[in-house]
């Protein structure tokens, strides 16, 4: 079967399970190809565990892709995986005082983000990568789960809450925004709606 | 058996830093120090967390029956939060209002403890996180932090301590003590003991 498009995946270590599980179900199932990157830092590859339920590790992943270097534009859409995966992406070994986070993801999400067309999806914590560049966030309708929401509003995002929730999801222009795993399903059928929305305005240009 | 010259509270949740958990099981102690795990239990006698895994596995466990719930800390000789991603798990709330200071039980000892002023409050890596979850918590305030977390921090805004090489290793800012990471935690928990003993002094003085 011929693949309608690719999606970047964003990884690392102690990721959501149920995530990573079921986009790696849904998404090649309707025609998307995944790539998960990460910071190989040299290697060849990287092993990473999910964040645990009590003991269990649930899923594990071997990423063999590097994050800097990489181009947003080469793919369809960006994916951020949550729980706590997007903490080490946001990584630098020697920040100065008042200067930008260059982190080589942070990067990518920044010129993905600059990408009209190409759509970016978030989950649970993973907003937590665009919290490094408060331009990225300013005015931008989203949500995100409850843990994080003073982080994201001090990012300069705009939270959607209803009933003292924040909402399962939001979609506001390309950026596409989930709650928590447990409404992942939701989330992945409105993200490929944008996804062949966006497909379907590009072939008719 | 030596008289404890006081307890220290230490705020754990899922995901806690390991080795930093004995560390501070062993220091305390060996100074005069009680430590005793504080959380919240959402309404059970205990709860049992699970350390964060170490080399892919999952080793160590605690079970907390000390609820922070209406918990006052001006019993405690000084707080700490413990590092990697426990205190993310602290800050929950689920029932969420825009503007609303922070209503986690954790948030509210924090806060309480910051406002008295004369208890040592100290934070490890990620830890900040609990402060960043409120938005007068850090203002005015100087820290360290794991660089990851660096943008929450200033975000919410506190200041961070920098040096040449990036930001520094061990902060003072009167009683917040605050730490990068775990590589340093001698030098962090020499600081925090200062902090404790000083408040031990100037209440004996009075």
């Amino acid at each position: 079967m011929s693949t309608r498009g690719k999606i970047a995946v964003l990884i690392e270590n102690q990721f959501d399970p149920d995530q990573f599980r079921r986009f790696s179900e849904f998404f090649p199932q309707h025609g998307y190809e995944l790539e998960f990157m990460t910071y190989l830092t040299g290697r060849a590859e990287a092993r990473y565990g999910s964040n645990p339920k009590g003991d269990d590790i649930e899923q594990h992943a071997v990423v063999r892709k590097e994050i800097a270097g990489s181009d947003p534009r080469d793919y369809d859409a960006v994916l951020c995986l949550g729980a706590y995966a997007v903490d080490h992406l946001r990584h630098q070994e020697h920040p100065r005082p008042g200067q930008a986070n260059h982190a080589p993801a942070v990067d990518f999400i920044r010129r993905a983000m600059g990408t009209p067309g190409l759509k970016v999806g978030t989950i649970c914590h993973s907003l937590w990568l665009m919290c490094a560049d408060p331009a990225l966030l300013r005015g931008r309708k989203v949500t995100c789960a409850h843990n994080i929401m003073p982080d994201v509003e001090h990012a300069g995002g705009d939270v959607q809450v209803e009933n003292g929730e924040t909402v399962a999801y939001v979609v506001d222009g390309d950026l596409i925004s989930g709650k928590h795993s447990q409404f992942v399903e939701e989330f992945m059928q409105v993200f490929l709606a944008e996804l062949e929305k966006q497909k379907a305005a590009a072939a008719a240009r | 058996m030596q008289a404890s010259k006081g307890t220290i509270a230490l705020l754990i949740e899922e995901h806690f830093d390991v080795p930093q958990f004995h560390a501070y099981q062993g220091f305390f102690p060996q100074h005069g120090y009680g430590l005793e795990c504080v959380s919240y239990l959402w309404g059970q006698p205990q709860l049992r967390f699970c350390g964060n895994p170490q080399d892919g596995v999952v080793r160590e466990h605690v079970a907390v029956t000390r609820d922070l719930l209406g918990l006052d800390p001006a019993q405690y000789a000084g707080v700490l939060c413990i590092g990697a991603y426990a205190m993310d798990r602290l800050r929950f709330q689920p029932k969420v209002e825009k503007g609303r200071p922070n209503q986690a039980p954790a948030v509210v000892f924090v806060r309480r403890a910051l406002e008295l002023g004369n208890i040592p409050v100290g934070t490890v890596d990620h830890a900040l996180w609990l402060l960043t979850s409120d938005h007068g918590l850090l203002r005015g305030r100087k820290v360290t932090c794991i660089p990851s977390i660096l943008c929450d921090v200033e975000n919410a805004g506190g200041e961070v301590a920098y040096d040449d090489q990036g930001v520094v290793a061990v902060h003072r800012d009167g009683m917040l003590i605050s730490a990068r990471d775990g590589r340093i935690l001698d030098r962090f928990l020499e600081t925090f003991l200062q902090a404790v003993e000083e408040r031990a002094a100037s209440a004996v003085a009075r």
